[in-house]
């Protein structure tokens, strides 16, 4: 497949010559209407990059024409005979159609593509009060890694004994207003150290020889990463539970959370944004307020690996169902608009109450047992397979 | 690695027991002989004959069905659409396609007992396709053409191109599966199982169809186990589904369009017919009037056959259109013609005039009788009674090339089509040349395609390995009937 | 017309009129009566309209409650609601469930007003009916007419909505049936009678739109003016359509306006009835009344002919008997045997005659007496005159004779002088009598009145100017257009000239004379006007008596015999006076006058007039 690609791209490369400078790397628009994995779409994808960029320099070498810009859209069809590749290079005013035809029979494809990310489970700890948010704190470098664990009333401070973790202090959160029926709240780096975020409250949480919180009104973005906060100016508003809250750019309807699922491809380029609705909807957002994709079978909790070295930030996300069900979670990359799972499922015992991301690598993720009525905390960790 | 080995084998040992579990539930087991098939058939077909055209497109699929079970062609094809041996069990072509050389299955016997020749095989091909020189050599059968014949697989895999005995009382014996033994032209027709078919009996001792029956007889019919078989219009899948009735689709293998007719004067401006098609909401009528059995098509040939219908626009644009009537503003409203017997074509062509009413373009929509064997229009009267008409066109074939062909010789007999675009392709199998065609034939808006719409049956329980192709063809020698079922 | 043709006439026409005026009271009662009842007829099929509209309204809006208050419409409610749920898979619910309540119009229309399906027009599912979404209490406000909208065209439909809500959002039900022929057809309509249903839903009247219970109406054109009122401005009207040229076949509409409920004209009802038994009738009444009246006329005719032979025939006797008396038959007599007022007319008349007779032989007798006793007194007063010298004169002779005086012969010779001078002017007298007694007949030649007037006026010319004579001053006015006439230029000049001395004797302190020609009715009119003192009425009503005479001196001849001059010319003469204002005499005289011997001669024009007749003054 990889070869009718590369093929693709050198006739589109010969039928409009200099103008596709530039212009593809940014956002050649492939499509896949084919019954070709996703995976091996990608592939193929790459290949087409691969073969354009040569054939552009090569072009450039070769000509001092003048540039004009062009975009290109790369479909991959079937006809009865087997796959077509289709490329419509649109240049100002003139349209181009290039087709490539692959025979059936000379495409191989592989089943199903070997997942790239394997998913593993650490446990923490499991307690019957309900487990909002927790983080691993290095209390001092030497000393083994403190366990924060934040509930409804309490920060509470975990140290590791016998292979378990042993409660060592806690700190009442202090708030006005009553907590939401099902509240959210989560940990996070804030300017003075740590800082628990809740809804209408912040916490900054003191860890010295004992625990303290000296908790302040407030509600900016607490639900929401960092990451997602530098990619737009205007933030979203909390909704009257704290719970949920809407977004501008996206519309007026209510969300449980949004996470920005990739890197901007470029300045000022759109970024993709997840967004989970309180009824149960994963939507996929791509620079206008209405969705461009749904995840039917997701569930209300998405949390997405950011990474400053990878180019695609996994998802993991909770299946849907209430929360008299069993729960499980898997990583998802999304591909062409469509969710590809690139993980096989962890299952849990319970609903999965909280989900957040704590580093590049892992996720803290609540269950909340079913059998025994405890709220157990895990760590999941992704690691890649490549 | 030995406790992989282990999870491993309780894994499969897992599998072998729900796939044991799955098969004794859907009771599958080897294929049962015996039993007559019944079908219900909405069409009336007068006439086995390829020769003898039909009236309207389900009367001439329904005389493509029945002329498959008691004649063969020289090739098949296969599920994919593929040519396969039939008749012929190999084939050779020369470098450019203008000479082929078919050898013929060994011991393959007509009904009637009369050895299958090369002879007899290139008489019954050169009275259908007069143009080919066909000639026979030993065992094979050389067809010969002064153009390029690159999908002459294809075209020999058409029912046109049955092997068949002509008998001078018109009676047509052909190698197929199953034997004619009672006709009654339009009405009733009996088939048996051929025994001496060279591909094996078949499993079913015979065929008998009703034909001419219409929605509710053949609802009752497969409701009462009367019928196993019966054809089902797209728009009533749907309901048809909620009945608890199985329905089988195929992939789209009809083209709804509308044909602008060559001598109206009305219709004579561009501008009209391409506001008209871009006044039609597709997704609508898929939606509302085919209950969401079929897709909107933009292009002649669906994707599934071409692979680029895709690139071809279905969208409907009202203010385009509307900007576009605006500018013409024709006189007298566009009359619609549309079959009267089908209601299916009727609700479509009040769609398109409700679409187009909303788009600032009048249109008149009427009821016309169809008299053209191609069951396409054509009025016995030179001027005919409207503009344009909605027509149903058999994709005739899987192949893009060769569906392209029909479509455009149907076009031209009809529209006011460019002569230019009905010159065969150097190339046809070439999708650049193909899809430029095919461009080149839209934009004339003379045919502005609608929907592509699926062949639909309704099926009783005892109907097993019912495996039709993708485009529709039946495989009647293949199905067996559950006795347990009944 | 005579007294007999109007006699004649009238009785006709008498009969005539007695026989129309019955005739058009008659018709105008029987027009009256009918479109007493017609209006009547008109009022129950109005409300029968309106009753049966109300009953199939209720009808209407029950069954779209059902339909709205079914299971299967609160399941589809309930699917719709859900979210991505397409509402293709109801888009033929309509059809069966019209079907099932025997409705011409379905459609089920979700919360936005697009429709999910319809049976009408089961191609727009998807597009809005707008006018469901208006904020409107659609139970309360039952059935109403609503234009509906099918792939024929617009039809109106009497219409109910029934709005089912589900979790926030409604579903709309809307439906009923078609107001057509089969709604009129509904109607119980007296003989003669119809009513017909127009149904406004294009812009401009389309005869297609206007239906009969028996289908499409012809003719329908000629009802558009009607339509065309009704739209302009809705109510009740009432008007006559004349179908053909025959006014039985006239029809009188009332059309009733159908609103919708935004006040806008969906519809007219025409109610229509006949007006051929009516015609019908007022031409039987017509016919008979002609019938009577032409029989009436008949026997009028003879009537009146027998009546007025009857009664003019004595009427003509007395005319012809009176036209006798007038022509101057005096013994003139009618002779009529009637006992009647005719009769006694006729009496009346002879007597009348016989009295007229008798006065007038006494008239002539006294005046023959008064005009000889006149001749007598002017003979006596002019013969005593001259008379009266003589005597003296002989006296004185024989005196002289006697004395013997010695101047005898001077005085002899003298008293003879005065004798003869004496005997002279009584022969003048006597001839002057003589005169008068011998008018010639006049002659007639060709003659220009100017000419004779201005020769008149020469003649008297020195007398106006000789000192010692009043002063005159003459003026003449004369048509110089004025025609040659045939007259006898002697005796008109010394007509001319009578007048003229009479004027003079009129002006004895002088004055003006003016003397006018001028053309008149053919002929010629001759004017001469003095100053003078005038003349009573009395005066000039005698004036031309012969004798007669207002001054102390004259025969009284002088005008007599102008008059008689004038008369044999066939001419006229008048006068007009005044006292103290002058007199003017006026004569007029044919261009020819009748009955008078012409001869023809140039050179009579030129023939100097005789002397006029001068009156000398005692």
């Amino acid at each position: 497949m990889g070869t009718a690609a590369r093929e693709l791209a050198r006739k589109v490369a010969a039928s409009v010559g200099a103008a596709i400078q530039g212009e593809l790397t940014i956002a050649p628009d492939f499509v896949n209407l084919s019954s070709l994995s996703s995976f091996e779409f990608q592939n193929a994808c790459g290949a087409f990059h691969d073969e354009i960029k040569q054939q552009t320099q090569a072009f450039h070498a070769a000509s001092s024409q003048e540039i004009v810009p062009a975009s290109v859209d790369v479909t991959l069809a079937e006809d009865l005979h087997g796959f077509l590749w289709v490329a419509q290079v649109t240049q100002g005013q003139s349209q181009q159609t290039v087709f490539v035809s692959v025979p059936r029979e000379m495409v191989a494809q592989t089943s199903q593509p070997t997942p790239s990310v394997t998913l593993q489970r650490e446990f923490l700890l499991s307690q019957p009060e309900p487990i909002l948010d927790a983080s691993l704190l290095a209390v001092s470098p030497r000393s083994a890694p403190s366990l924060l664990v934040l509930q409804p009333s309490r920060v509470a401070l975990f140290a590791q004994q016998n292979g378990a973790w042993q409660l060592q202090s806690e700190a009442t959160i202090a708030h006005a207003a009553p907590w939401p029926h099902d509240v959210r709240a989560r940990l996070q780096q804030g300017a003075d150290g740590e800082e628990a975020v809740l809804p209408g409250v912040i916490c900054n949480i003191t860890v010295s020889s004992a625990l303290s919180a000296s908790c302040k009104p407030g509600n900016a973005g607490w639900l929401l990463s960092t990451a997602f906060l530098r990619a737009f100016t205007l933030l979203p508003t909390a909704a009257a539970n704290g719970n949920t809250f809407t977004f501008p750019a996206l519309g007026s309807q209510e969300f449980s959370s949004l996470a920005v699922i990739a890197p901007p491809a470029s300045s000022g380029a759109s970024v993709p944004v997840i967004a989970t609705t309180p009824d149960g909807r994963a939507l996929l957002f791509s620079g206008s307020s209405t969705p461009v994709a749904s995840f039917p079978g997701w569930g209300s909790d998405v949390a997405v690996l950011y990474s400053t070295s990878r180019a695609r930030w996994p998802l993991l996300v909770t299946r849907a169902g209430d929360w008299t069900v069993p729960d499980s979670i898997q990583a998802f990359d999304i591909i062409d608009r469509q969710a590809v799972a690139i993980s096989g499922e962890i299952n849990f015992d319970g609903p999965i109450t909280a989900l957040w991301s704590e580093d590049e690598n892992s996720v803290i993720a609540v269950s909340r047992n079913l059998k025994t009525g405890m709220y157990e905390a895990y760590f999941i960790h992704v690691v890649y397979n490549q | 690695m030995r406790r992989i080995s282990f999870t491993w084998s309780t894994t499969s040992s897992l599998v072998f027991a729900l796939l044991f579990v799955a098969l004794a539930t859907s009771a599958a087991r080897r294929p049962r002989y015996g039993g007559t098939l019944t079908i219900d058939l909405q069409a009336r077909v007068i006439s086995l004959d390829p020769a003898q055209k039909q009236g309207n497109v389900a009367d001439q699929i329904a005389q493509e069905r029945l002329l498959r079970l008691i004649a063969d062609r020289l090739v098949e094809l296969d599920q994919s659409g593929q040519p396969k041996p039939a008749l012929a069990v190999s084939w050779q072509h020369s470098d450019k396609f203008t000479r082929w050389e078919f050898h013929l299955r060994p011991n393959v016997k007509f009904q009637d007992a009369t050895a299958l020749t090369p002879q007899l095989v290139v008489d019954s091909l050169q009275a259908v396709s007069p143009a080919w020189r066909v000639s026979s050599a030993d065992d094979s059968v050389i067809v010969e053409s002064d153009s390029p014949l690159p999908e002459l697989p294809y075209i020999l895999a058409e029912s046109q191109n049955s092997i068949l005995l002509r008998r001078p009382t018109g009676e047509l014996i052909g190698t197929g599966p199953f034997r004619l033994t009672t006709w009654e032209p339009g009405r009733h027709a009996v088939f048996a199982a051929n025994d001496d078919y060279w591909g094996g009996r078949p499993f079913v001792d015979g065929i008998d169809v009703q034909m001419g029956r219409t929605v509710r007889e053949r609802m009752i019919d497969l409701d009462l186990g009367k019928a196993d078989i019966a054809d089902v219009a797209p728009d009533r899948a749907r309901i048809d589904a909620s009945r608890d009735v199985r329905i089988s689709a195929s992939d789209p293998a009809e083209l709804v369009a509308l044909i602008f007719a060559r001598s109206s004067t009305r219709a004579k401006n561009i501008h009209i017919r391409q506001a008209l098609s871009l006044a039609i909401d597709r997704p609508s009528l898929i939606d509302f009037v085919l209950q969401k059995e079929g897709a909107p098509a933009g292009a002649l040939l669906p994707q599934w056959s071409s692979g680029y219908e895709f690139l071809f626009s279905t969208a409907s644009d009202a203010a385009s259109a509307r900007q576009l009537a605006s500018q013409i503003s024709p006189a007298q409203p566009l009359r619609l013609g549309y079959d009267a017997e089908d209601p299916m074509e009727r609700m479509i062509a009040e769609r398109i005039a409700v679409n187009a009413q909303a788009a600032g373009t009048s249109i008149s929509v009427r009821a016309i009788s169809v008299d053209s064997p191609s069951g396409v229009a054509s009025r016995s009267t030179n001027v005919p009674e409207y503009d344009a008409r909605v027509v149903r066109l058999p994709v005739s074939s899987p192949a893009p090339e060769v569906a392209l062909g029909d479509f455009l010789q149907t076009l031209a007999q009809l529209a006011d089509l460019d002569p230019s675009l009905t010159v065969p392709l150097n190339d046809p199998a070439n999708p650049e040349q193909l899809y430029s065609r095919e461009r080149a034939v839209v934009d004339t808006y003379e045919i502005i395609p609608l929907v592509h719409v699926p062949e639909v049956v309704g099926l009783s329980a005892r109907v097993r390995d019912w495996m039709p192709a993708r485009w529709g063809a039946w495989h009647l020698a293949d199905i067996w009937l559950d006795g347990a079922a009944q | 017309m005579s007294f007999r043709l109007k006699m004649f006439v009238l009785f006709p026409l008498v009969v005539v009129a007695a026989v129309a005026i019955v005739g058009v009271g008659v018709t105008v009662f029987t027009r009256r009566a009918f479109e007493r009842v017609d209006a009547s007829h008109t009022e129950a099929i109005v409300s029968q309209f309106q009753r049966e509209f109300a009953n199939q309204g209720q009808q209407i809006v029950r069954g779209i409650q059902d339909i709205s208050g079914s299971e299967a419409t609160l399941n589809m409610a309930i699917h719709l609601n859900a979210r991505d749920i397409d509402p293709s898979a109801y888009g033929h619910d309509a059809v069966s469930v019209a079907s099932d309540h025997h409705f011409d119009f379905l459609e089920f229309a979700g919360n936005d007003g697009s429709i999910i399906s319809s049976m009408q027009w089961p191609a727009r599912f998807g597009y809005k009916e707008d006018w469901l979404l208006q904020k409107a209490d659609w139970p309360a406000r039952g059935a109403f007419l609503q234009k509906v909208d099918t792939p024929d065209g617009p039809e109106l439909g009497l219409i109910a909505v029934s709005v089912l809500p589900v979790a926030g959002s409604n579903l709309y039900t809307a439906g009923g049936e078609r107001l057509d022929k089969s709604f009129l057809s509904s109607l119980s309509l007296p003989p003669g009678m119809r009513a017909l249903l127009y149904v406004n839903l294009d812009a401009n009247f389309s005869p297609q739109n206007l239906t009969g219970a028996d289908g499409p109406v012809a003719q329908a054109n000629r009802l558009a003016p009607l339509v065309t009122d009704e739209l302009q401005q809705p109510g009740e009207i009432t008007a006559t359509v004349r179908w053909t040229g025959d006014a039985a076949n006239d029809e009188v509409f009332h059309l009733l306006p159908l609103m919708g409920p935004d006040k806008s004209l969906l519809g007219v009802l025409f109610v229509g009835s006949s007006r051929h038994d009516l015609v019908l009738l007022e031409r039987s009444i017509r016919w008979l009344a002609l019938l009577v009246g032409g029989v009436a006329l008949a026997l009028g005719i003879l009537l009146s002919w027998w009546a007025a032979v009857r009664v003019t025939r004595p009427v003509g006797k007395l005319v012809e008997g009176a036209k006798e008396v007038a022509s101057g038959n005096w013994d003139a007599r009618v002779t009529i045997h009637s006992r009647d007022e005719i009769g006694t007319l006729a009496g009346a008349f002879n007597q009348m005659t016989e009295q007229l007779a008798e006065q007038r032989e006494r008239l002539i007798q006294t005046e023959r007496v008064a005009a000889w006793r006149e001749l007598a007194r002017r003979l006596a007063h002019e013969l005593k005159n001259p008379l009266f010298p003589l005597q003296i004169t002989v006296e004185n002779l024989q005196r002289a004779r006697a004395q013997n005086a010695t101047d005898f012969d001077e005085i002899f010779r003298e008293s003879t002088e005065t004798l003869l001078a004496e005997i002279h002017n009584l022969k003048t007298i006597v001839g002057r009598f003589s005169d008068f007694a011998k008018m010639p007949r006049p002659e007639l030649h060709s003659l220009d009145v100017n000419e004779m007037v201005r020769g008149v006026t020469r003649l008297f010319e020195p007398r106006f100017i000789a000192p010692g004579e009043p002063k005159i001053t003459t003026e003449l006015q004369l048509d110089e257009k004025l025609p040659l006439i045939q007259a006898d230029s002697v005796l008109l000049h010394r007509a001319i000239g009578n007048l003229v001395l009479n004027a003079i004797d009129a002006m004895p302190s002088g004055g003006k004379l003016t003397l006018r020609t001028m053309t008149h009715d053919g002929g010629v009119r001759l004017e001469i006007s003095d100053t003078g003192a005038g003349l009573t009425r009395e005066e000039c009503e005698r004036l031309f008596t012969p004798y007669y005479t207002t001054k102390l001196h004259g025969t009284g001849l002088g005008l007599a015999i102008v008059q008689s001059v004038v008369s044999d010319h066939g001419g006229r003469i008048s006068v007009s006076s005044e006292p103290g204002h002058g007199t003017t005499f006026r004569i007029e005289l044919l261009e020819r006058p009748p009955n008078v011997v012409s001869i023809e001669s140039a050179s009579v024009k030129s023939e100097q007039p005789p002397e006029p007749i001068m009156e000398r003054k005692a």
